[in-house]
């Protein structure tokens, strides 16, 4: 076996030791034989190779994996392993299928048959197998190839190439290896029936053999495709990544190439392809270098393209969802988290890869942390979804209250590990308002119990929810909440006795029909039989959506009342029985003879003695009539002495004899002669004083009753619409101005208190609520001037009911509640009002103006928005606003948004918007949030305001800037470089062979390399000098100028010693300057007083530092040569050198042009006073600010 | 590159690209009878490399290392960064040469512990100047590492 490669031993030949190893073959067979290896070897399905007996020679892993044995259990076993026993035919015989096969192998053709197949573990597949012939170099059969496809999988594919059975009576065996081995047959079987693309290649790349599978993806046929290279069946946008690849594979230097890639069709479509090549490396033939495949993958790839669209799609909804969400692995470690999870994690970085219970831990506290660390293990142990209650607790780190709702569960990853994944909502928020909704209710609870009236409410389905202690006392019983349905009562009854039942009762209409049911009147039974009279005031509640979530029942006991119109029945009974028998008098008043004739009944009304001719003088009429009444009596009598006229009057007599008075009710007819002149009246007389106080006592039984309304505090107007008066309680009557409440009010005086511009409406709307086919229904906001000359605001609420079963028939009616809506109304028009004013203020701004709600949603913005963006209002509401920011700012700007709405800082940050036009433009955006008085947000007011030329100028000059400083520093360093390798080369040099050079030779050696060092300064000078225009808007640091000073001193100690000078200073201050910037200053001004020294005295310098008004003073005294006046505003210019080239006080001459310039950006000034031959003085200032002053 | 100096106990690592400096320096160490082993690298890469090599073995640090910052490849402080960051040679003195005077690099160097800030001069006897201060470096270091801690 030493002689093959190993990677090919077991293709066309029986494992080692069962059979002899091929002898004697070409190399072109070794060659063949080495593809067809390189296509099993590199193929994932399954090829097999063979003997011609039967016997299996070869056997794949696809082979295996289809039939289930392994290699070393099949080769060398006959085919018939693989066919049930029942197809077997006894003895010699062939079976059908074999018959098949024999019949392709005998015509020379390949073909297919469907078989049955025994696998190793004894199943019986269905197998459809393609079979060709095997011919020899000679062009003799010497077997078949088979690839058996799993017919009921269809894609799996099993390439069986086998020996045939073929029937030995029939045809003489080729046993020879050698012959079989001429796998030529072999490989082109399965290079023509591999579904796979298959192509040899040169090592140029060039394609030598390609299949017809290759032919059908690629679309070109196989003679376009054997004028093609590798490389040529790369998509262009792909052929980058892969040429490196391939190169690698071409020039040998790997060993397998594999990419998937696409792949540019003929047509035009895009495949992509799983391509794999391998070498033949052991080819003797140059020229086939390589076997290529080529699977088509796109279906897997556009499925790989939707799991990522999904995925995204998914992940986006994850980031998206109103719930925060992370994930952690089976280690207790952060896998992943979504936007809202952030505030979370906020304080750990990095947060991936972290371990949970230590978050958790620092977040909580220990107890707690490690409590919820509990509950995370157990699900992650049991997989046990677990919900949590409200959570709420101190988050250690933020020292505020957060509820959370939270919930867990297990995924199973990919790998088949765990992971557990949270979500939570902050609902903080929620948690407190609905604290807040208790507390209400309990306060109103509270409220209702303190009511003297009997109170209950109901849920939307009528189940009682609470009631008070006076419903339990109008009951007679406690009900019980929620199994008691529409009323607290027992029993009830109609007014006639009927009994109602409680799904009937006014609360069951109220509710199931939604409205107020006012004036009915029921009885209710107690448990000890006695019956109470009572109104209810039943009424749904309403939520801010107006949907019914229960409702609210007022009883008011109306059983004395009752008591009161049942004596009033009986005595109106008696009044008119009296009536009837006798109790009517009638009267004739003969104008033209001036006589008045009684009959007896109306000398019993009036308790006088009949006269004998029943007349009477006027007299005796008008003496019995009361002095008050009198007067208007006559008056009504002399207006009605016309023809045709009828009138009723009521007035009141006294009868001799007796205290008090009557009440007598007239009523007459006139009577005409034929003139058409009036000759005599004729009336009747009614005595109605029992009537009348029975009316009265009614009254104040229900003055009473108001007063219970008042008590209980409800503004309260019932109308009377026939009596064309209204009842009013009095906190009602003081809502209109109206005093005495006693009386029921006549509706004109009620209408006269209302504002007249408001008293059409009111008519109007009374109208609406009296049309018997309405809902009868009343409300209007109406306006009541006040004495003080300002109005009050008053909104009456109410229904009309018809046909009321009171006793007097006042019908129709309506009860109406009051309400004093001043303060609202005030607060609405002012709101109104500086609404009005906000918005004419924002349209006049030119920044976009907006304003939020407290959660971020905006609902405001300026004229200035939809000129600039070109949207309506609709396409920026909300958060819909963010569409119109630059992509690339956006994650920026919404993360510093979100901190703010969450903390309620100001926010400010920088964004670019998109104009109308579709332009970008940056903007400065600022918002501040507007508190209300419980220090929580309300509001949030931002600006955002153009900048864009600004920034663009303030980054082209950054940008300028910067380019400039490292232009210098480049340029001087390249500049430096070659001037110092002449210097020190220079040196070397002189050094080196000095002694070997004449005077001259060193001489121009000397020069040189001082000309060059004098090079060198220059160039640092002069950067120095562009360094020192050049200050960042950082902060300054302080330096302790003595500091700074002394380190000067270190670096001038040379200087110093040799000149044999001395240096003094005073105390100096601390100064706010950069500490390089100082050293520049004094190392430059000290320098220059010790090289300017005088010959013939020892240099002195003296540094002192004064206090002046907002600066510091310093000065350098030195008593050196001195500069002439002329010359004092030169020296600081740049260049200016006072010297002569070659003197001894030659220098760069920039010197104190970068001590002017550095002083100058500390807005400080430098100057020099000297007199020539007698020292200068350099006097420079630095600015005190405010730090340093506080020290 | 690599140059070694015989009979040396120190070893000092060069990353300098500048044949003239590391003649100089050469020269200097040579003159002055300083004993020690020289190690030159010339960018960048060659020494990030050396380093990470060392890093990842038991060998001893060097005792100082000399670096110019303008070198090809990778800059100086970058070096110098992952220097500091190394586990086993963080604390290895470091004396910069260079040619530049930029604030921002003096700041920089202080920052990342540089023992010593030496301009490349252009006057020889100037540049002679470091080898007292290799010496005075190297004989600290022998001290603080043999001194009792």
């Amino acid at each position: 076996m030493s002689g093959y490669p190993n990677h090919n031993e077991n293709f066309l030949m029986p494992e080692a030791g069962q059979s002899a190893p091929p002898k004697g073959r070409s190399g072109t067979d070794r060659d063949q034989s080495w593809l067809s290896a390189a296509i099993v070897d590199s193929s994932a399905d399954a090829i097999v190779a063979t003997d011609l007996l039967g016997t299996i020679l070869n056997w794949n892993d696809g082979a295996a994996r289809l039939f289930g044995y392994r290699a070393e259990e099949a080769i060398g076993q006959s085919i018939r392993l693989l066919v049930p026993p029942e197809q077997i035919p006894p003895l010699e015989g062939s079976s059908e299928e074999e018959q098949t096969r024999f019949r392709f192998q005998t015509e020379g053709q390949s073909g297919r048959v469907e078989a049955i197949r025994l696998t190793k573990d004894q199943r019986r597949i269905a197998v459809s197998i393609t079979v060709s012939p095997l011919k020899d170099r000679h062009g003799r059969v010497i077997g078949t190839a088979e690839i058996s496809r799993e017919a009921n999988e269809g894609g799996v594919l099993g390439i069986a190439v086998s020996a045939s059975t073929i029937p030995r009576e029939s045809f003489q065996p080729v046993a020879n290896y050698e012959e079989l081995g001429s796998s030529e047959q072999l490989h082109r079987v399965a290079f023509a029936l591999a579904p796979i693309g298959m192509c040899s290649f040169a090592p140029d790349g060039r394609l030598l053999e390609v299949n017809e599978s290759l032919c059908q993806i690629t679309g070109y046929a196989a003679a376009e495709l054997g004028r093609m290279r590798l490389a040529e069946l790369t998509h262009p946008d792909d052929q980058a990544g892969d040429a490196a690849h391939l190169n690698m594979f071409l020039s040998g230097a790997a060993s397998i190439y594999a990419n998937e890639k696409r792949l540019l069709r003929k047509d035009g479509e895009v495949r992509w392809v799983s391509a794999r090549a391998t070498p033949l490396t052991s080819s003797f033939n140059l020229t086939e270098f390589g076997l290529g495949l080529f699977f088509d993958i796109s279906d897997r790839k556009r499925a790989e393209a939707q799991l990522v669209e999904r995925e995204g799609l998914l992940s986006a909804l994850v980031e998206q969802a109103s719930t925060g969400m992370y994930v952690l692995d089976d280690q207790f470690r952060v896998l992943h988290f979504n936007a809202l999870a952030v505030p979370v994690f906020e304080r750990f970085q990095p947060v991936i890869g972290r371990d949970f219970q230590e978050i958790l831990e620092s977040l909580w506290g220990l107890q707690v942390g490690g409590e919820i660390a509990r509950i995370f293990r157990r699900t992650l142990e049991t997989g046990k979804h677990y919900v949590s209650r409200n959570f709420t607790e101190s988050r250690a780190n933020l020292g505020v209250e957060q509820t959370y709702e939270w919930e867990i569960q297990r995924l199973t990853l990919p790998n088949g590990k765990f992971a557990l994944v949270f979500y939570f909502a902050d609902v903080t928020e929620p948690a407190q308002l609905n604290r807040l909704l208790i507390e209400n209710e309990r306060r109103f609870r509270d409220m209702i119990d303190a009511l003297p009236a009997a109170v209950y409410t109901t849920d939307r389905q009528g189940y009682l929810t609470h009631f008070n202690p006076a419903a339990v006392a109008l009951a007679g019983r406690t009900p019980e909440l929620g199994t008691d349905r529409w009323c607290v009562s027992w029993k009830l009854l109609l007014p006639d006795g009927t009994p109602l039942a409680h799904k009937d009762c006014p609360m069951a209409i109220a509710l199931q029909e939604g409205r107020i049911v006012h004036g009915a009147e029921v009885i209710l039974e107690r448990p000890d039989g006695t019956r109470i009279w009572f109104t209810p005031f039943p009424s749904p509640i309403r939520d801010s959506t107006g949907g019914i979530v229960g409702g609210i029942n007022m009883l008011l006991d109306i059983t004395d009342r009752k008591k009161a119109e049942e004596a009033l029945r009986e005595s109106q009974a008696h009044a008119r029985l009296a009536t009837e028998a006798s109790a009517v008098g009638i009267w004739e008043w003969n104008l033209a003879a001036e006589t008045i004739r009684w009959d007896r009944v109306m000398f019993g009304i009036y308790g006088i003695e009949p006269t004998e001719d029943l007349t009477i003088p006027r007299s005796t009429w008008r003496n019995a009539v009361l002095a008050e009444d009198l007067a208007g009596q006559e008056q009504r009598l002399k207006e009605i002495i016309r023809p045709n006229a009828q009138s009723a009057r009521e007035f009141r007599i006294r009868r001799p004899g007796e205290e008090g008075f009557r009440i007598i009710r007239s009523m007459n007819t006139v009577r005409t002669n034929a003139q058409g002149e009036v000759q005599w009246l004729l009336g009747t007389n009614v005595d109605i004083t029992e009537q009348k106080r029975a009316e009265q006592a009614l009254q104040v039984i229900e003055t009473r009753l108001r007063l219970g309304m008042d008590m209980v505090g409800l503004a309260l107007a019932e109308v009377d619409y026939v009596a064309e008066t209204v009842q009013l309680t009095d906190d009602a009557a003081r809502l209109f101005g109206l005093g005495d409440t006693a009386m029921a009010t006549p509706l004109k005086v009620l209408v006269g208190a209302i504002h007249p511009d408001d008293r059409d409406e009111l008519s109007r709307r009374n109208e609406a609520a009296l049309d018997p086919a309405g809902d009868g229904l009343f409300s209007m906001d109406f306006r009541v001037p006040r004495p003080s000359g300002d109005l009050r605001w008053v909104r009456v609420r109410g229904q009309v009911s018809f046909g009321g079963t009171d006793l007097v028939g006042r019908s129709p009616r309506a009860v109406l509640a009051v309400l004093d809506m001043t303060t609202e109304k005030a607060a609405e028009d002012s709101l109104r009002a500086s609404e009005t004013r906000f918005r004419q203020l924002a349209d006049s701004m030119p920044q976009l103006v907006w304003s939020t709600q407290a959660d971020g949603f905006t609902d405001l913005y300026n004229h200035e928005w939809f000129e600039y963006t070109g949207l309506p209002y609709e396409e920026l509401e909300g958060v819909k606003w963010t569409a119109v920011i630059h992509p690339d700012d956006l994650p920026g700007l919404g993360e510093r948004w979100r901190i703010s709405l969450r903390s309620g800082e100001q926010f400010e940050s920088e964004a670019r918007y998109r104009r109308f036009d579709g332009v970008y433009r940056w903007f400065l955006v600022r918002a501040r949030a507007v508190f209300g008085e419980d220090d929580r947000v309300v509001r949030w007011f931002g600006t955002s305001t153009d900048i864009h030329e600004q920034k663009h100028f303030e980054d082209d000059l950054r940008r300028a800037n910067r380019d400039l400083e490292s232009f210098a520093f480049t340029a001087s360093h390249d500049l430096q470089e070659p001037l110092r390798n002449v210097a020190l080369y220079g040196q070397l040099f002189r050094k080196r062979y000095g002694s070997e050079l004449d005077t001259t030779a060193i001489q121009y050696l000397d020069c040189m390399v001082e000309g060059v060092q004098r090079m060198s300064e220059l160039i640092t000078d002069l950067l120095a000098y562009t360094q020192a225009g050049n200050l960042d808007a950082e902060t300054r640091p302080r330096v302790a100028a003595e500091s700074a000073l002394v380190k000067v001193l270190v670096d001038l100690q040379a200087v110093v010693t040799k000149n044999q000078a001395s240096v003094t200073h005073d105390p100096l201050p601390v100064v706010s300057v950069q500490e390089i910037h100082l050293h520049q200053l004094l190392q430059n001004l000290i320098s220059n007083a010790l090289k300017y020294r005088k010959e013939s005295e020892s240099p002195r310098v003296h540094i002192s530092a004064v206090r002046q008004e907002q600066e510091w003073l310093f000065s350098v005294k030195d008593n050196g040569i001195g500069i002439a006046p002329e010359y004092q505003n030169q020296v600081f210019g740049i260049f200016k050198r006072l010297h002569v080239k070659g003197s001894k006080y030659e220098g760069t001459g920039i010197g104190l042009a970068i001590c002017q310039k550095t002083i100058e950006r500390y807005d400080g000034r430098i100057w020099v006073e000297s007199k020539l031959g007698e020292g200068s003085t350099f006097y420079f200032t630095v600015p005190i600010n405010e730090v340093d002053v506080a020290e | 590159m690599r140059w070694m100096l015989p009979n040396s106990s120190a070893n000092i690592v060069l990353v300098e690209d500048n044949p003239l400096d590391i003649f100089v320096v050469r020269n200097l160490i040579e003159e002055l009878g300083i004993n020690c082993r020289l190690h030159v690298y010339s960018d960048g890469e060659e020494i990030l490399t050396y380093l990470a090599a060392l890093d990842a073995s038991d060998d001893h640090c060097p005792d100082l290392v000399l670096m110019d910052i303008n070198i090809p490849k990778c800059s100086g402080t970058e070096v110098l960064q992952w220097i500091r960051k190394s586990v086993r040679c963080g604390e290895l003195p470091v004396i910069l040469l260079t040619s530049s005077d930029r604030p921002r690099d003096r700041e920089q160097a202080e920052r990342l512990g540089v023992l010593y800030y030496f301009r490349k001069p252009t006057d020889l006897d100037e540049y002679m100047k470091l080898g007292p201060i290799l010496r005075q470096v190297l004989a600290n270091r022998c001290c603080n590492e043999s001194g009792p801690s």
